[in-house]
């Protein structure tokens, strides 16, 4: 037997414990199992009722210092959870087993509301997960019915949702219809992939244009809208036409499917509460002011010169004269 | 009524471990992970333990005991085994008393990630086979996949007073 003192270890456990030799003889005990009427000398069955399944573990026991566990009840009927296992380091050599008994009952019951704890936890881990899931789809669902599915820009209900709410913030802006001169004629000769493309140089064109505060749509087909905030000043305005038509023509210069194709779109542009307070008249405005724009190739057009008949500026982008489309 | 599996509709994707192997990995890791977090680490250990023992008692018993057992034997018994059922253990180096392998693979494979109890299987079936053989053993995994590693480190000792018992596990011949 080793120096450190056996019933020093013992004397550490607050449960009943039980120190076994080979013979499964007590050789130790602590007072919480003398108080359980254990006594040392004694072989554990004089205390223990000892089924050959407990036995089985008992023995296995010895093997490792592993902590094994089975249930036994003591003498007086008590049910008790015991956990053994094999003393190592300087007691090795001595074959010894230690044994905690633990009352079952509490055991039990911890065991229980545990499980239930954690059947909890899971379940509301689970929620919480399908939540996010949940989430993440709607918020991708709100997206997808937001956005226009080629270019990424806002479809026609959410820009129109979006002008609503300037007009409700009592938040002057321009709005500015843009159409993308010849889509039929690209798509015709070079194809829809052709067409495709041009839609999204131009989407392209206006999202490098405009600010952080504009937003922009795909209403369908070849013509988008800008709604641009702020009271702008009729230059402002001519420079972010400008600058989509200077990235239009960057794009057709760095476009390989036709040397001669060159990108241009008609603008028609309508202020509000300037130009008109209801937000249905300042649509039919801007359209009519894109379509002159459109008629006289012009680079812009402003609602407000419509009645004048007068429009503003140089073109500032053109389209070559179209050829004759050949036959298939 | 026959049903034809192909007439069910079924992702693919995820069916690929609806097999027997995964399938009763998967319960074997529920079942560690439900242990842990219902009895904490340390009894799921002995529970784990406890089947790793027995566990141990059967693999021990297929590998011949009448043979001279010198460390390299043992190694490779070790190293058999653990490659016959999905883990791909080498033998790092033998050395005093001491047989040191490392792995990059669990027989778990990912699904020991976190729940380290699993690690008492090859604790104890390591520990049975070398003690039902040698008398003694000491094993002592020191690094693991189940704690996020990238590979196990288990370390292996035959003799009793070379044995670091602050950590792992002593076993002796029954």
């Amino acid at each position: 037997m080793p120096d450190c003192d056996l019933p020093f270890i013992l004397s550490l456990c607050v449960q009943p414990t039980v120190v076994l030799d080979a013979e499964q003889t007590l050789v130790a005990i602590n007072d919480a199992a003398t108080d359980k009427g254990f006594a040392p000398g004694a072989p554990l069955e004089t205390f223990c009722v000892i089924n050959p399944g407990a036995r089985a573990i008992l023995r296995k026991c010895r093997v490792s210092t592993n902590r094994k566990r089975f249930n036994t009840s003591l003498a007086d009927g008590t049910e008790v959870e015991a956990i053994g296992w094999r003393l190592g380091g300087p007691f090795r050599s001595d074959g010894l087993v230690i044994l905690k008994l633990l009352d079952v009952a509490s055991a039990r019951s911890h065991f229980i509301v545990t499980a239930n704890d954690v059947r909890h936890q899971r379940r509301s881990q689970r929620l919480l997960s399908l939540n996010d899931t949940l989430a993440a789809d709607v918020e991708r669902l709100d997206r997808l019915a937001s956005r226009d599915e080629l270019t990424g820009l806002l479809n026609a209900r959410a820009f129109r949702e979006a002008m609503d709410a300037r007009i409700a913030d009592d938040a002057a802006f321009a709005l500015i219809y843009l159409d993308l001169n010849r889509l039929k004629l690209i798509n015709d000769t070079l194809g829809h992939r052709a067409g495709d493309i041009a839609i999204t140089e131009m989407a392209q064109a206006i999202m490098d244009s405009i600010r952080g505060e504009d937003v922009a749509a795909r209403l369908g087909g070849d013509e988008f809208a800008i709604l641009a905030a702020g009271p702008l000043s009729t230059v402002g305005m001519a420079s972010l036409i400008a600058r989509i038509g200077d990235r239009l023509d960057n794009a057709a210069q760095n476009a390989t499917l036709d040397p001669k194709l060159k990108y241009s779109a008609a603008a028609g542009i309508a202020c509000w509460p300037q130009d008109t307070a209801l937000a249905s008249d300042l649509e039919d405005l801007a359209d009519r002011a894109m379509y002159r724009s459109k008629a006289k190739r012009l680079a812009m057009v402003f609602a407000r010169t419509l009645d004048l008949d007068q429009s503003y500026g140089e073109p500032a982008f053109h389209f070559p004269a179209t050829k004759a489309r050949s036959a298939r | 009524m026959t049903i034809s599996p192909t007439t069910l509709l079924i992702d693919e994707d995820r069916a690929t471990r609806l097999n027997d192997t995964d399938f009763f990995g998967d319960v074997v890791a529920e079942l560690a992970q439900t242990l842990e977090e219902t009895v904490g680490l340390s009894d799921a250990e002995g529970f784990i333990a406890t089947v790793g023992e027995n566990i141990g008692e059967r693999i021990s018993d297929i590998y011949d005991t009448g043979h001279a057992v010198t460390k390299s034997y043992i190694a490779q018994i070790l190293v058999d085994l653990k490659d016959r059922i999905g883990g791909d253990f080498r033998v790092v180096e033998i050395t005093g008393d001491k047989i040191i392998l490392t792995n990059s693979r669990c027989p778990f494979g990912d699904r020991v990630i976190g729940k380290t109890s699993l690690c008492m299987m090859t604790t104890n079936v390591f520990g049975h086979v070398v003690a039902d053989r040698n008398g003694y053993a000491h094993v002592r995994v020191a690094e693991s996949i189940a704690e996020n590693g990238n590979h196990c480190s288990v370390t292996v000792t035959l003799d009793a007073n070379s044995a670091d018992t602050s950590q792992g596990t002593e076993f002796f011949s029954g």
